[in-house]
Order: C-alpha cells, then sequence, then structure tokens
C-alpha cells in the first residue's frame, strides 16, 4: 500500500515536471502563499516577528471563524452570504440588551447567538422549501439582518466597556489571544466534523449531486438546513469577537466579510460547483487574505488597494478552480 | 459510383479511447440504411463525424464520389446532410411554421417576418410530406410524435439529400411510429437516402433496404435486410451467441420473499400485484414510459405507493420515504445514472460508500476511513470494476464500471431488495456480461432482484419470470419457458390494440 502511494507521488512529479501549468493550477495556492511570505520578509523588516505573526492570526479571526462553517455551506450546497451582516447583529443585539436595556451581560450573549442561529435556519429552510439558490436567499438576508442591525442601536455605534462582553476578543489564555484559541479550534472542529463524521461525507455527497444524494436515502433537506445553521451560529461567535476587538458595536461592520469568506473557501481550492474542498485548505486561504492585508499595511500601501487586491484574488480563485474543471474534462474526454 | 455518401476508413479517438478503427460505409441513392449496433459501438460517434459535430482522426468521406472536407457542422449542412437528434432542437414556444424555417424566414416589403407566406410555405411542405400538423399551432401543444414529423420536415426545408435518423420511434406509440414510416419511405421514393438508427430488430427489418452492423467501434459488416434474419444480426452486434452473454442459472426458485399487493401508485398504476421468489430474477419489460419510473420511485417511497401493501421475507414492508428504504435494505439504480446515480467530482470510495456512511461508521457517527476503504477495495474486486485506484474520480471511469459501483453502493448497505431501472444502459458488452453474473450471484444469496429493461433480448436472457407492463397495468406474467419477443411484444402493446389510443 505505502508503495503504492509512493509510486503514484513519483508518477504525479514526472507528470507535474512535464506540464508545469497543471502544476500551478492544483497547487497554485501554496505557491502563492510562499510567494508573498517571501516577498513581505524581504521588503518589511516587521513580518516575521512573532507580535506580527500574532497580529495576523488577530485580524483573521473573525474571517477565520466564519469560513470553517462557510467552506462546509459551499460544499453541502453553496454560500451563506448573510454572515457579515449576523456579525454586526449579534453586536448589536448585545448593544441593545445590555446598554440600553439594562439586562445582565450573559442574556445579550446568549441572545446574540440565538438569533444568528434562527437567521441560519431561516436561510436553510427557505432555500429547500422553495428549492432556491442560497446565493439570492442569503443576499436578501443580508439586507434584511443589516438593516435591522441599524434599528436595534438607532442607526450610531455603541461603545463597550464591560470587560465581560469585550472578553472573546480581549482575553488571553496560556498567553494567547483568545480570538487565536477560537479560530484554531473551529478549524480543527469543522475540519473532524467534514471529513470523520457520517453527517460531514453527506455534505459532500449532497453537494456532488444533490438528487443521487437523495436517493442513497441521505436526508439532504436536513443536512442543508443545519449547514446553514451553523453558518448563523459560527458568524453570531464572529460578531461577539468582533464587538471585544473593537471595542464597540457597529452595525456597519463586516461588510466585506462575506465576500472575504468566500475568497478564502475558494482560494483553498473548494469548487462552487459543491461535493468538493477541504477546511484545512481554506485556512491556508484564510491566512493568504490575512497576511495580504498585513503586508500591505506594512508597507504603507493605501488600504483602497487592498480591497482591489482581495477582488482580483477571488477572480483568480474560480479561474484556477474552473481551470482545474477543464482540464479534467480534456483528461476524460 | 452509386453511392451518395462513402465514408472510408475512419479512425477516431478520445484519449486512449479508440472509438472507431477504419469504420467504412456506403449509402446509395433512394436507400434507407439501418446502423446498427450496442451502446458504445460507435453508431453516434460516426453520425457526429457526418455532421461535422467532431472531426474524425483519419480517413474520409465521399460525397457523390468526391472527397469532401467536413470539419464544422456548417460544412455538413452545406452538403445536404441533416441529422434528427433524439433531442429534438424546435422552439417549443414558437409555431410549427416559426420553427421550420427558422433559420430563414421569408420577409415582406418592410423587411418584418411575412408570416402569411410562411405558413403557406410551411402548408405545401407538410403536404408534400404527407403530415397533417396545424402550422400556427405552438409546438409545445403537439404530441412528441408530431414533433418528430416537424422535425422532419424542418430539416427538409432546406436543400437536403441526406437523413440521418437517431433512434426516432424510441418516444413512439406503434401508430405513431408507422406514421412515421410512411413519411420516411415517401423520402426514399423521392430519391433521398436515409440513414436510419434504431436498437429494434424488427423496425431494421421493416425499414432499411440495408442494414450496417458496428461492433467495438469497427464495421462488423453491411448485409441486404431480406437475406439475413434476427439471430444472425444479434450475432454480429454482440460478437457471440446471445447465450454466452446471459448467465442461465439452474436454481430452483424457493419460497416468496417478496411480494407486491394490489398496489396502487398513481393515476395510471392502479392495482397492480407482483412477487419475487427467492433465487429468482423477476424483470418487467415494457415500451418507454409504460410507468416503470413511477413503480421503481413507489417501491423505494419517493412518493410512496398509496394503497397496498409490500411483503417482505413474509413481514409487512412500510417504506414512507427515501431514508426508510435506505434503512430497511431497499436499493434502487436508476436508469438516469448521470443525474440520479453518479457523484461525479468524487472518487470511487465515495460513490461506493455512500448510501452505507452511517452503517459503517463507528457508533453510526464517526466514519471510519479504513473499513469504507476495505469495502470498497472488495466490491472492486468482486465486481472486476476496472480503476486506477480507489481514489480515481469517478467520472473517468467507463460506463460499465460506473454501473458496477452504482450497484455496487447498495450491496455495500445490506441489501434486501434490489430495483435496477436499465441496468445496462451505456455499458459496453463486456461489462453487462458482468453485471448479469452479479445480479444471478445475488438472486441466489436470497437478495430479491427486480430489473425494468425496454430490450428484450436483455429480459429474455437474465429473467425467471417477466411481467409486461402496458400503459400502467400488468398485461402479462410470462414464465421464461413460454417468453419469446413477439408475446412479450404483443403484450407490451395490448391497450394500444384494443383501443387505439395515443
Amino acid at each position: 500500500m505505502a508503495d503504492k502511494v509512493k509510486n503514484n507521488t513519483i508518477t504525479e512529479m514526472k507528470y507535474y515536471l512535464k506540464n508545469p501549468i497543471d502544476f500551478l493550477i492544483k497547487y497554485g495556492l501554496f505557491v502563492i502563499f510562499f510567494a508573498m511570505v517571501l516577498f513581505f520578509s524581504f521588503r518589511t523588516q516587521y513580518f516575521f516577528q512573532f507580535s506580527n505573526v500574532k497580529n495576523i492570526l488577530i485580524a483573521v479571526s473573525v474571517i477565520g471563524v466564519i469560513s470553517t462553517a462557510m467552506t462546509a455551506a459551499i460544499i453541502g450546497r453553496g454560500p451563506d452570504l448573510t454572515v457579515g451582516a449576523i456579525v454586526a447583529m449579534s453586536g448589536c443585539i448585545v448593544a441593545n440588551l445590555v446598554l440600553m436595556n439594562g439586562y445582565p451581560w450573559f442574556v445579550g450573549m446568549i441572545v446574540a447567538i440565538i438569533v444568528g442561529v434562527f437567521i441560519g435556519f431561516l436561510n436553510g429552510i427557505i432555500i429547500v422549501k422553495f428549492d432556491l439558490s442560497s446565493l439570492i436567499v442569503t443576499l436578501g438576508m443580508m439586507n434584511v439582518v443589516r438593516g435591522l442591525s441599524f434599528i436595534l442601536v438607532d442607526g450610531t455605534a455603541q461603545f463597550v466597556n464591560d470587560y465581560r462582553l469585550l472578553y472573546l476578543g480581549r482575553a488571553r489564555w496560556l498567553g494567547i489571544p483568545l480570538p487565536i484559541i477560537i479560530v484554531l479550534f473551529s478549524f480543527v472542529l469543522l475540519d473532524f466534523i467534514l471529513r470523520n463524521t457520517v453527517f460531514g461525507r453527506q455534505v459532500f455527497s449532497s453537494g456532488g449531486n444533490r438528487t443521487a444524494a437523495r436517493l442513497a436515502g441521505i436526508n439532504v433537506t436536513k443536512n442543508t438546513i443545519i449547514l446553514f445553521v451553523l453558518s448563523g451560529f459560527m458568524a453570531s461567535v464572529a460578531g461577539l469577537i468582533t464587538v471585544g476587538i473593537g471595542g464597540a458595536a457597529m452595525p456597519y461592520v463586516g461588510e466585506s466579510y462575506a465576500l472575504d469568506a468566500v475568497t478564502a473557501v475558494l482560494l483553498g481550492g473548494t469548487t462552487l460547483a459543491g461535493g468538493k474542498g477541504s477546511v484545512r485548505m481554506t485556512f491556508l486561504g484564510v491566512l493568504i487574505i490575512g497576511i495580504l492585508n498585513n503586508g500591505m499595511t506594512l508597507m504603507n500601501v493605501q488600504t483602497y488597494w487592498q480591497i482591489t487586491a482581495k477582488g482580483a484574488f477571488l477572480i483568480l480563485a474560480i479561474i484556477l478552480d474552473s481551470l482545474q474543471y477543464q482540464r479534467k474534462i480534456s483528461i476524460v474526454k | 459510383m452509386d453511392y451518395v455518401l462513402s465514408a472510408r476508413k475512419i479512425n477516431k479517438s478520445f484519449g486512449t479511447a479508440h472509438v472507431l478503427r477504419d469504420v467504412s460505409f456506403d449509402l446509395k441513392y433512394g436507400e434507407i440504411h439501418g446502423l446498427l449496433g450496442e451502446n458504445g459501438a460507435g453508431k453516434s460517434t460516426l453520425i457526429k463525424i457526418m455532421a461535422g459535430d467532431y472531426s474524425m482522426d483519419s480517413g474520409e468521406i465521399l460525397i457523390d464520389g468526391k472527397p469532401e472536407h467536413i470539419t464544422r457542422p456548417a460544412d455538413s449542412l452545406e452538403l445536404g446532410i441533416r441529422v434528427i437528434y433524439q433531442e429534438f432542437n424546435l422552439v417549443k414556444t414558437l409555431s410549427v411554421a416559426e420553427n421550420i424555417y427558422i433559420g430563414g424566414m421569408p420577409r415582406n416589403s418592410f423587411g418584418l417576418v411575412d408570416k402569411k407566406e410562411m405558413n403557406r410555405w410551411a402548408e405545401e411542405l407538410l403536404a408534400e410530406l404527407g403530415i397533417e400538423v396545424d402550422v400556427r399551432e405552438i409546438v409545445g401543444n403537439i404530441s412528441v410524435a408530431e414533433q418528430q414529423l416537424v422535425e422532419i420536415a424542418k430539416a427538409l426545408s432546406k436543400q437536403a439529400r441526406i437523413l440521418i435518423m437517431d433512434e426516432p420511434t424510441a418516444a413512439l406509440s406503434d401508430q405513431e411510429t408507422s406514421k412515421l414510416f410512411d413519411v420516411v419511405r415517401g423520402l426514399r421514393d423521392k430519391g433521398k437516402s436515409v440513414i436510419f438508427i434504431t436498437h429494434r430488430l424488427s423496425e431494421q427489418f421493416e425499414m432499411s433496404d440495408r442494414i450496417t452492423v458496428l461492433r467495438d467501434g469497427q464495421t462488423v459488416g453491411t448485409v441486404n435486410s431480406d437475406e439475413v434474419n434476427n439471430d444472425i444480426l444479434v450475432k454480429m452486434m454482440v460478437g457471440r451467441d446471445v447465450g454466452d452473454l446471459y448467465p442461465r442459472h439452474l436454481v430452483k426458485p424457493g419460497e416468496v420473499i417478496f411480494e407486491a399487493k394490489h398496489v396502487s401508485i398513481d393515476e395510471r398504476v392502479k392495482d397492480i400485484s407482483f412477487h419475487i421468489r427467492r433465487g429468482e430474477i423477476v424483470s418487467f419489460f415494457g415500451l418507454m414510459g409504460a410507468g416503470q419510473e413511477a413503480i421503481c420511485k413507489a417501491l423505494i417511497g419517493d412518493p410512496p405507493v398509496r394503497k397496498g401493501m409490500l411483503y417482505l421475507n413474509g413481514e409487512k414492508l412500510i417504506i414512507n420515504n427515501l431514508r426508510e428504504a435506505n434503512r430497511k435494505g431497499v436499493g434502487y439504480v436508476s436508469s438516469d445514472r448521470k443525474h440520479e446515480g453518479l457523484l461525479p467530482a468524487m472518487s470511487l470510495t465515495s460513490n461506493i460508500t455512500t448510501a452505507a456512511f452511517k452503517k459503517l461508521a463507528k457508533y453510526h457517527l464517526f466514519t471510519q476511513r479504513k473499513l469504507e476503504e476495505k469495502v470498497t477495495q472488495d466490491w472492486i474486486e468482486r465486481m472486476h470494476i476496472r480503476c486506477r485506484d480507489q481514489e480515481q474520480q469517478i467520472s473517468s471511469l467507463s460506463g460499465g464500471n460506473q454501473q458496477k459501483a452504482m450497484i455496487a453502493r447498495w450491496l455495500s448497505n445490506d441489501i434486501k431488495l434490489l430495483i435496477l431501472n436499465m441496468p445496462t444502459r451505456g455499458v459496453d458488452v463486456g461489462a453487462k456480461a458482468e453485471i448479469y453474473t452479479i445480479l444471478e450471484e445475488l438472486a441466489n444469496n436470497g437478495v430479491a432482484v427486480l430489473v425494468f429493461s425496454l430490450e428484450l433480448l436483455e429480459v429474455l436472457g437474465i429473467s425467471d419470470r417477466i411481467y409486461v407492463l402496458c400503459e400502467g397495468d400488468i398485461t402479462a406474467e410470462v414464465p421464461i419457458e413460454q417468453a419469446n419477443q413477439d408475446t412479450l411484444m404483443k403484450y407490451a402493446v395490448a391497450k394500444f390494440l384494443h383501443f387505439g389510443g395515443k
């Protein structure tokens, strides 16, 4: 068995030496990652310092938490674009209940998470019951939720001083910032769920061919709803982290998060067509976005360029995905 | 020469698959020429080369004895070649006349479409062909058979000399078929040449002047249809006697293991009863759309049977949804492998174990990679699935190997009742024989095997008992000893004969 694997690796390496373009298509993400690390290490003196690595991880923690569930959603059904708005809303719920209406801190946080889960559930139900594209349903829901977020805090950011409300974003465990622990834990958890549980494997099958999965006795409806509930949950947790990091509940926060998460997921090789992808590789995608933002900031590049670069990366990611698909077809035929 | 079209030593490969090898084929002026061969024999590739959809690797095509380069569809049209595919190219929301002249409608002096003139043209054309369809009717409102005729009229509206028809009768009733045949014969008598493709041997005898048989991408031979019989053609098609292809089993059927009593499913399929004995393979034979799909789906609870009762091994079998079917060991191999079976982007392992994830998991929750791989390896060996390794993407396997994986998907889930709809559709001859052997083994091991098929030879070859379906009704139950092509076909059209309906 081990010999077989070795032989395969050797044949593969020979193949890629002859066809470097195929190599770039398949392993482009790693190439980009190392190229960026090298580039920023040489161009800025701070990049490789421990504190900066920590900065990068904290900066990507929110998008990271979101993209774990986003990966699962894209594999099994389709992207969830509501997540950025849920991030904002979960902070605004806390602000509304605790700061503006005097409820205890834990009530605010629990309600925020329940509402996030409920919105995910609503997305899921609408998508499966009316057999709709997740893209459009969650896009509509995004505005619904965003609007409610503004209403909850009367349209202005609410500053938070209560350390208990800031805990998720500011605390350290064993010297490690809590957001980093949460994001790493989310990746391990989702990776395990997708690879090693019946639910996870069924998600892949459902994404690969919904009808076939259904006929094989898989409860595609239930699984799809769970996917969006999971996404809503992760987004509301990400919202609580955001309050902690930013020290405020901001109704306008996270407008780009959904797209950033999708970019990270697709950069990681998960296909929009469904049925294929991995949470591990999404982690690499998230790091690429984090490094891009961080490195450009260190080089004093205007923020606007970061937006442009992220957009270009999203397009690059889907081109690589499509190329991979087309190559496969040509080999099959 | 007296050939309107001659194909000489045509070769075509897709990747490593050599689909056509030195295929030669001659079409006379004013003849109907049958093209016969199993699925995957290369018929459609040959047609597509003539139509300019594919370009050949080597060889040449002569039209009127002159070599011609057909590299794009436009070249083929220019030469007067028209292909009518199984899927029509009609716009359902436009009228018959508009469809016929969609490529070039007559204009009036304002440059607008002259509807009156167009309808007059269409009426003349249809009258000439002996087709009775209202040219003003919207195509979506006319029957499939009429659409077929419109498709022919459309093909002939521009100077057509060679008409290629791919399985034109697949969806037609007997009456409609004979109407179509009249039109096609009329074309021949006017000097047009027709290439006629169908699996139905009887139609080949009825229609074709000559028949060319293809097998595994090679020309086996061309024969005059009045000089051959069924057996000769079948032997030419499969390259061996039918007896070799189908394993004949010798097990005496035991007790009844599955039974459906007075089952009603929808408006058409009402009050049918059938059973399967231990060791038996039972088939349903019928023309396309006789109710096969509805019965298959009802047995797996999608949606469940409305009335009546199912029994498995003496106990009531109640299946309300697909999950329950899976849990209770009822599996369904769909006739539509691409849309209802394959997980195309996924590995062989995932495809084979997808119905059994739960069963193979620890505490029904945590999947066990090793166990899944072992089960898959088992089936790869037992079913002779030819693949590079387990991780190979299933869409890169041949149709036959894909189908074996679809069957293995259920076998890895401890199946008790296996329903197969057209189990050898798009499967090459070699894999066919292997699939039959597997079904045979399953039946011997006590699995209730129920096969739905449109192919007479297959039904006659593998079954111990045959139910014949017509218009949602079981019109006959025939033990294999009494079954032959004529009886089965007679029962399959029984209702059309008595009532003369559609």
